[in-house]
């Protein structure tokens, strides 16, 4: 058997990274390098409000008095922030219809399984495309201004709904939240808008795909979602990037707001460059991500599979406010060869009978290392507050590690909270279990690793949990433990 | 406040330092561990090992180290129904009362012995120079002893800790480094007490040698603290096949810290940590707990169990390492805690660090409140609403008490559990 495991263990470790590959788009980028007038050349691109460019430079200052986190369980070299280019924007990307998108775009998304035109989407799917600082096409606008659901690039918005952008930007991740969220919100370029008018259920999953494409340049996009009252809305969001032996930086900022009685779905599917096998390159994704439920009985989830980059550092959180608010998180994080990933959650009970549930999985092969980090915070106004969490890691080889750091903090004597974690490799047992059955080592690996993560994926949307199953047999076939 | 404390502390270094007659290579020890401590002075919040543990009212004090102010045993009683010590720590200084047959106690002139019998230097199973009160202990211990114990001990031996602080503020720091012989077994109670007016600080720190199939109990009973301030710091390391079990009852004290801190260097050894915690009042409790596996094929298991009352916080952090290589490890933590006011707080961090495969890691954490169900089944048979939640916190928080290894000591501990709760357990039983 180990002979076979070693063979298979081969073919997992020489599988390439598919979506590797370089455009040949035309772009115009910044000079490399960040400073007061870097934030005004950004601010000048996208012909923004003076307001935003206060903001910026607020955010900027700020940003200068601040250190970069070294908390989290992951080891990379100091970051040179002044060699990096803030924005990369495609030169031909003013169009009126999207017919009129540069065919060399239009190819690269379509290579990445990402059909900007309309008719040949699946059904129920509205996608707004990030190339690196830009937003070049957003589909299916119309049809979701009928029903008052703005979906658009957050440059369109501040130009288009500055009163929405006021009110809400920054409100859930303010700029002195922490580093990476000062420095996005000094540099921000580019990222998705939605709203969600009271009473409005959105009939069409909306999604955003990230692709960086340009080398030497970081992506930092910023997305706000705001669903109204008695609101629904669930987002999908994927993202790539070429093959490089340099690391490149993203740092984005996504804010949830949900109202009354409203309701976001929020999923990811990353899959970055995840480095080659000896650790060289890949991205470095250092990403706030923060909903509020700020209605009674609102609620808010995130569901994410993390396969790809070099670095994860991520804790999407919910601040539990409204009372009777709801909170989730579903997490698939798997981590192979040098990947180094901490990511985890932190929930934030305010608000009477608020409640929430925390569902991690992590995985790691190779030499890696995965860390869940989680905070469960309840307040003494919390009253009847629930928590539930379960924390899930699995060993593939015996060269990588699996770490759980819980942070569990409870005031009110009415709240409950449980948390389980368990941390084990594939069993024997199991594996004999299925190849007495029939089932090939490698099938019988799949299985039971898809059975271990079925309770994430199962809250993942239709054509992404497609995609996320795919991902997860690239990066696991047949490592055996 | 900590700087004065600090200042004070060297003051007094430099006093000791000149009437000194101990051996160089422990004075150097104590010399290092001094610059360490006021090099990086006393840990604060902002410290992730002390994030939900606050310093300041323990570093108000301008305490005294050195010699007890008397040299005459107190007359205290210690736990209730457990014989007199046989050995006494009174501000760490030791004094002989009866020492068990196979238990030897050697103290640090033997470390100026040259030649074959050297005593090992302590500090071996603890971070003398980064961890604040281990080098506190280090520079000022009185006398570092070792206690040898070569023969299996028939009852357990009781050891009574207590800091004088009658007129003055007043750090006692006893330091311990036991070994258990290989094959042999025994056990430990160490019964914390304060003695006075004035505040005190004991600042222990015991290491544990345990040899091949050792098998050692240790009870750290924490009844007489009162509102003194105590930190504890147990650091264990066993060889193959040994086992310990440590029980922690922490039903005293204004801040209390207890850092057990254990290495399963050996294959096959096994160690059981137990805690039962009791809160009321303003009291802070933190246990601080550490497994590292290192050795194939150990097991570990942790259970903690607490109430926090009134406006007292109870701190948990366990941590399970398995080092590379550590395989076929077994490792369980749980901490269950009843938050029994709306001024109470319960903070726990239960983490996993591991590094090797093939193993079986769990821990759990919960947080909660009486059942309704189970306190209206009680009533419902007649027992009044106060007794039954009395009756529910008992048999809640009691569970690491089953293991204990004699029934005379479990009921001992029960009984004292149970006046805690303030339980009138004959009725029931």
């Amino acid at each position: 058997m180990p002979v076979q495991q070693d063979e298979v263990l081969q073919q997992v470790t020489q599988s390439e990274y598919k979506y590797g590959f370089v455009a040949n788009i035309e772009e115009e980028i910044a000079p490399v390098g960040l400073n007061e007038d870097i934030i005004r050349f950004i601010w000048e691109r996208k012909g923004e409000p003076e307001w935003m460019l206060e903001w910026r430079l607020r955010a900027y200052r700020h940003w200068k008095t601040m250190q970069e986190p070294r908390w989290a369980k992951v080891v990379y070299p100091p970051i040179d922030y002044q060699a990096i280019s803030y924005y990369a924007a495609p030169k031909k990307r003013h169009v009126q219809s999207l017919d009129e998108i540069d065919p060399e775009i239009r190819r690269m998304f379509e290579k990445l399984g990402i059909p900007l035109e309309e008719q040949k989407l699946l059904a129920g799917v509205a996608v707004d495309a990030v190339l690196d600082s830009a937003s070049v096409a957003t589909t299916f606008k119309e049809k979701l201004a009928e029903l008052g659901i703005i979906f658009c690039s957050m440059s369109e918005a501040i130009q288009k709904y500055p009163e929405l952008v006021q009110k809400y930007l920054g409100s859930v991740v303010p700029y002195t939240d922490n580093f990476f969220a000062a420095l996005n919100s000094a540099v921000f370029s580019d990222g998705s808008f939605v709203y969600v008018p009271p009473g409005v259920r959105c009939p069409m999953e909306l999604s955003t795909y990230f692709r960086i494409n340009a080398a030497r340049t970081g992506q930092f996009e910023r997305t706000l979602i705001i669903a109204d009252e008695g609101a629904y809305v669930s987002y999908l969001e994927g993202c790539t990037a070429p093959m490089r032996d340099e690391n490149q930086l993203h740092a984005a900022v996504v804010e949830l707001i949900a109202l009354d009685g409203a309701e976001i779905k929020y999923s990811t599917v990353q899959n970055w460059y995840p480095g080659d096998r000896e650790g060289r390159g890949g991205i470095y994704n250092f990403v706030t991500k923060r909903g509020i439920c700020l209605g009674r009985e609102s609620k808010i989830s995130w569901t994410q599979v993390e396969t790809g980059s070099a670095i994860t550092w991520k804790y999407p959180s919910v601040i539990l406010k409204g009372e009777g608010s709801v909170g989730e998180f579903y997490s698939v994080a798997v981590t192979n060869h040098r990947q180094q990933a901490d990511t985890g959650t932190k929930m934030i009970h305010i608000g009477r009978h608020t409640r929430s549930r925390i569902v991690s999985k992590g995985i790691a092969a190779g030499h890696s290392s995965n860390t869940y980090r989680g905070l469960v915070r309840i307040l003494r106004g919390a009253d009847y507050a629930r928590n539930y969490t379960q924390c899930d890691s699995l060993l593939i080889g015996s060269s990588c590690g699996a770490h759980t750091f819980p942070y569990i903090e409870v005031l009110n004597p009415t709240a409950v909270t449980e948390h389980e974690a368990m941390t084990s490799k594939i069993g024997e047992d199991m594996l004999f279990y299925c190849r007495q059955r029939g089932i090939s080592e490698e099938d019988a690996v799949a299985l039971i690793v898809n059975g271990y993560c079925r309770e994430v994926l199962l809250h993942l949307p239709m054509e992404f949990a497609v995609e996320a199953q795919k991902l997860l047999a690239i990066s696991l076939e047949g490592s055996v433990g | 406040m900590a700087a004065e404390l600090l200042e004070h502390l060297r003051e007094q270094f430099l006093r000791l330092e000149q009437t000194s007659s101990e051996p160089s290579e422990l004075l150097q020890q104590r010399r290092r561990a001094l610059e360490a401590l006021l090099q990086r002075g006393f840990p604060t919040t902002r410290h992730e090992d002390w994030k939900y543990t606050s310093l300041a009212p323990v570093l108000r004090y301008r305490y005294e180290v050195g010699a007890p102010a008397s040299e005459e045993l107190p007359s205290l009683s210690m736990v209730q129904g457990l014989p007199q010590p046989q050995l006494w720590l009174l501000d760490g200084v030791p004094h002989v009362h009866e020492l068990p047959a196979g238990v030897e106690l050697r103290t640090a002139e033997r470390f100026a012995l040259n030649g074959a019998r050297r005593e090992p230097l302590p500090g071996q199973l603890v971070d003398v120079e980064g961890d604040a009160f281990v080098a506190l202990n280090t520079a000022f211990a009185p006398v570092p002893l070792t206690l040898t114990m070569r023969e299996s001990l028939p009852m357990p031996m009781h050891i009574g800790v207590v800091t004088q602080a009658d007129a003055v503020p007043r750090l006692g720091q006893p330091r311990l480094l036991m070994s258990v012989a290989s094959g042999t077994s025994a056990a430990l109670i160490f019964s914390f007490a304060h003695h006075g007016a004035n505040p005190s600080l004991t600042n222990a720190v015991f290491e544990l040698l345990l040899q091949p199939n050792a098998a050692l109990d240790v009870l750290l009973w924490q009844d007489g603290l009162a509102d003194a301030f105590a930190v504890t710091t147990l650091a264990a390391r066993l060889e193959s096949g040994a086992r310990l079990r440590v029980w922690t009852l922490s039903f005293s004290g204004a801040l209390v810290r207890n850092n057990v801190y254990i290495r399963l260097a050996g294959g096959a050894a096994d160690a059981q940590l137990y805690g039962v915690t009791m809160a009321t009042g303003q009291r802070l409790v933190d246990h601080h707990t550490r497994v590292e596996h290192e050795a194939e094929g150990c097991s570990s298991n942790q259970l903690y169990k607490s109430l926090a009352q009134e406006r007292a916080t109870v701190n948990f952090t366990g941590r399970i390492y398995v080092h590379p290589g550590a395989q076929r490890t077994n490792a369980y933590q749980a901490h269950r805690a009843l938050l029994l006011s709306t001024q109470a707080t319960v903070n726990a961090r239960p983490q996993l660090e591991i590094y090797a495969d093939d193993v079986r890691c769990t821990h759990g954490a919960a947080v909660g409140n009486l059942d309704e169900q189970a306190l209206f089944y009680l009533r419902s048979r007649g027992i009044p609403e106060a007794q039954a939640r009395k009756l529910l916190l008992y048999a809640f928080v009691r569970e690491p008490l089953e293991a204990l290894p004699s029934d005379a000591l479990r009921e001992l501990a029960e009984r004292s559990l149970a006046e805690h709760i303030q339980l009138p357990i004959e009725e029931f039983a």
